[in-house]
């Protein structure tokens, strides 16, 4: 039989042990006056902070919202059953913060940074604080990288830069996640050793899930998991069963994690999916908090609550290091109306809108993009040089094909030129469907765009174009490799590329027809 | 208005008065008088916030309880919140009076818990000790309570110093299980 000696159990024992000081404990404290709905009012606190986190007994965190005359009042991110009348509540002398480093990467945590994918404890660098101030106007520079999303669509005529805000705003239903999801799936390439070679900077995701179903989240977690870039992200979930308090900071810890990757020189991109639901658990919060409310109940700072949070998304000047945090609020709307409360807000804060169309999903263009509406206010010069020479007319093209269609659908009969461009803008709506998680790299982009905008479609019958486009890349691929090396490096399109290019694709236009 | 703006305003107009008519330290302790009073006595409090009894009783009543034992200032404040329809209110009043002379005076109430009697010097001990901590004069008030199982527990205004058994205990159990799951 194994012994154990004494004096090992209690060389062990001292081990724990020590580190553990005896020393009183100075702490200050106030006691519960009333608590319901996940708001406490307590007495007392009386040096308490705006916004600093205070512990309850049963191990309920709490937030202090309310600083008023003769009480306070905390909001509770625990279950506010378990607080009753009388309760000592605690300082922590710490604001509500979210903890950050490369350690989250991976990682599913909630909003106070607590791990919640059973993959054990999480080694943060340091703990910052949630809210914090928008960076100035000298911190900053104009948006001036590209940040592809590998959809054509988005990247063609809706260009976002590293450092920019684009919104996505939709119905339901309308594949508003799978854009954003795309997006972060498109990064993967930004971290290879190639992307390094030709100076692309790699781009960390956060996706901040706010009131959604614990099964959409565990859906899009193993979707990025499947395509490996969980590597890459963090997730931050606050679904639907979590307290109001935790959906409302939910966005602000991710912007956090943003900002520590931002602040050290690299880049970071976080979507917000979605904002609508953590502005309705902001106004219950503020109808809790006896905040007197405003248009649609709504309390009166909620275009603060998203203007505070979307301009935390920057890009900083090089003695700064030159970070960037792209921000992609997401906005879900009730039947087509942007011109309620929450989403006229956010439209006016971010630098442009991708428009998800019900109407399109349904005629079965995905992604639902209205190009018509969608904008994107600084991309452009983020775009590289090479898709804006192709992407030029492609805007423009599509918008007359829209104005004739709808005269095309009063059946009259049509010239030529009509016909000509009713066919060309069939086309090229063809070409911009795209399936889901198949990001497409720049410069294949850019070999798509330039057969569209240059006619070489017009001979292909509109059921055969995504076969050709699909081919006549693998067979650039195979024989003229070179094309894409040098756009992926130049990033240009000299004259000789285009050369080359038009001799490529001419010469796979008289091989796809037999 | 709130309670608290009720009281503080009227607390505030007496200190000002007491001060100009000099006669503040007899005015604070009537006012220290009557909040004892009315804190022990839950008959009077309800009494002067019954709306049934009229002002006149209401005064009647007081100076019969009071009218040896105050001065005349305080005594004619009395009257004043009486014809103000505030005298259900007294008890916020004294309260926030004597705190705002207590603020104005340094001086704080402190709670001790000890898990056991202690004596006098013991007790001078840490009324010096911890006066010199807050910088603040201290009123000492003493209780004890077993379930703290060893040391003491201060209690300053909103401030709590916590030298218990119980919670270096609990502190310790927190540490453990800390370790434990970094562990595994």
């Amino acid at each position: 039989m194994a012994e154990v000696r004494p004096d090992e159990v209690s060389s062990i024992l001292r081990k724990q042990l020590s580190g553990f000081d005896s020393e009183a404990e100075v702490y200050d404290v106030g006691t519960v006056l009333q608590v319901g709905d996940g708001i406490a009012r307590v007495y007392g606190l009386s040096k308490v902070m705006a916004s600093e986190l205070v512990e309850f007994p049963n191990d309920v965190m709490g937030m202090v919202l309310n600083l008023e005359e003769d009480s306070v009042g905390c909001v509770l991110f625990g279950e506010s059953s378990l607080i009753k009348e009388g309760d000592i509540v605690k300082r922590t002398k710490r604001l509500a913060s979210f903890p950050v480093g490369e350690a989250l990467l991976g990682r599913v945590v909630n909003p106070l940074g607590v791990p919640v994918d059973a993959k054990g404890p999480v080694n943060h660098e340091k703990f910052m604080p949630i809210e914090r101030k928008a960076l100035g106007v000298i911190a900053r520079q104009p948006v001036k990288e590209p940040l592809q999303t590998g959809i054509v669509s988005v990247d063609a005529m809706i260009p976002i830069g590293r450092g920019q805000r684009e919104l996505i705003i939709g119905d339901r239903q309308t594949g508003k996640t799978a854009v954003a999801v795309d997006a972060i799936i498109n990064q993967k390439y930004t971290h290879s050793e190639e992307a390094k070679a030709v100076g692309v900077n790699p781009v960390f995701c956060v996706y901040v899930a706010i009131g959604q179903k614990d099964s959409t989240v565990a859906q899009v977690v193993a979707k990025l998991e499947q395509h490996g870039a969980m590597e890459y992200t963090t997730v931050v979930s606050a679904p639907a069963s979590t307290p109001a308090p935790l959906q409302y900071i939910a966005p602000y810890s991710g912007a956090t994690l943003g900002e520590f990757f931002r602040d050290n020189g690299k880049h970071a991109l976080v979507v917000y999916d979605d904002l609508s639901k953590q502005a309705v658990a902001y106004r219950e919060l503020a109808l809790l908090l006896r905040r007197p409310p405003g248009r649609e109940a709504y309390p009166g700072d909620v275009f603060y609550l998203h203007s505070r949070l979307l301009e935390r998304a920057s890009k900083l000047n090089d003695s700064l290091g030159g970070g960037s945090l792209t921000a992609l609020p997401i906005i879900e709307t009730q039947q087509g109306d942007v011109s309620a409360y929450i989403p006229t807000n956010v439209i006016s804060i971010t630098d442009g809108q991708i428009y998800l169309e019900p109407n399109l999903f349904n005629a079965g263009v995905r992604p639902a993009i209205n190009v018509g509406i969608s904008v994107s206010r600084v991309g452009g010069n983020a775009q590289i040089k090479a898709m804006k020479k192709v992407a030029g007319s492609l805007k423009l093209d599509l918008a007359q094909f829209r104005e004739l269609a709808a005269f095309a659908k009063f059946g009259s009969d049509l010239d030529k030129a009509t016909q000509r461009t009713l066919a060309k803008g069939e086309r090229l709506v063809e070409l911009l469907k795209q399936g889901q998680y198949m990001p497409v790299p720049v410069e294949k982009q850019v070999i798509s765009v330039y057969a569209g905008t240059q006619g070489y479609l017009e001979s292909i019958p509109v059921k055969d174009v995504k076969r050709f486009e699909k081919e006549l890349i693998e067979y650039i691929d195979v024989n003229y490799p070179e094309i894409f090396k040098v756009i992926r490096e130049t990033k240009t399109l000299g004259d000789e590329v285009i050369v080359t290019i038009k001799k490529a694709v001419e010469e796979f236009l008289g091989k796809f027809k037999k | 208005m709130g309670k608290l703006n009720i009281s503080n305003r009227y607390a505030k107009a007496f200190i000002e008065t007491a001060n100009e008519k000099k006669v503040i330290e007899k005015v604070t302790e009537d006012m220290q008088l009557i909040q004892n009073v009315l804190e022990n006595s839950r008959e009077l409090r309800t009494f002067l916030s019954n709306p049934i009894m009229n002002d006149a009783k209401k005064i009647e009543v007081l100076s019969a309880i009071f009218s040896d034992k105050l001065c005349d200032v305080s005594l004619s404040f009395l009257k004043f919140i009486v014809e103000k329809k505030r005298i259900n209110m007294l008890i916020d009043i004294s309260r926030r009076f004597n705190d705002i002379r207590d603020e104005s005076l340094r001086i704080s109430n402190a709670e001790v818990i000890t898990a056991t009697q202690i004596d006098d010097t013991q007790k001078e001990m840490l009324k010096t000790n911890l006066e010199s901590f807050t910088k603040k004069k201290l009123r000492m008030k003493f209780k004890t309570d077993d379930s703290i199982i060893g040391g003491f527990k201060v209690r300053i205004l909103d401030q709590i110093i916590d030298a218990t058994l119980k919670n270096q205990l609990n502190k310790l159990k927190k540490k453990l299980l800390e370790e434990s799951i970094s562990v595994n």
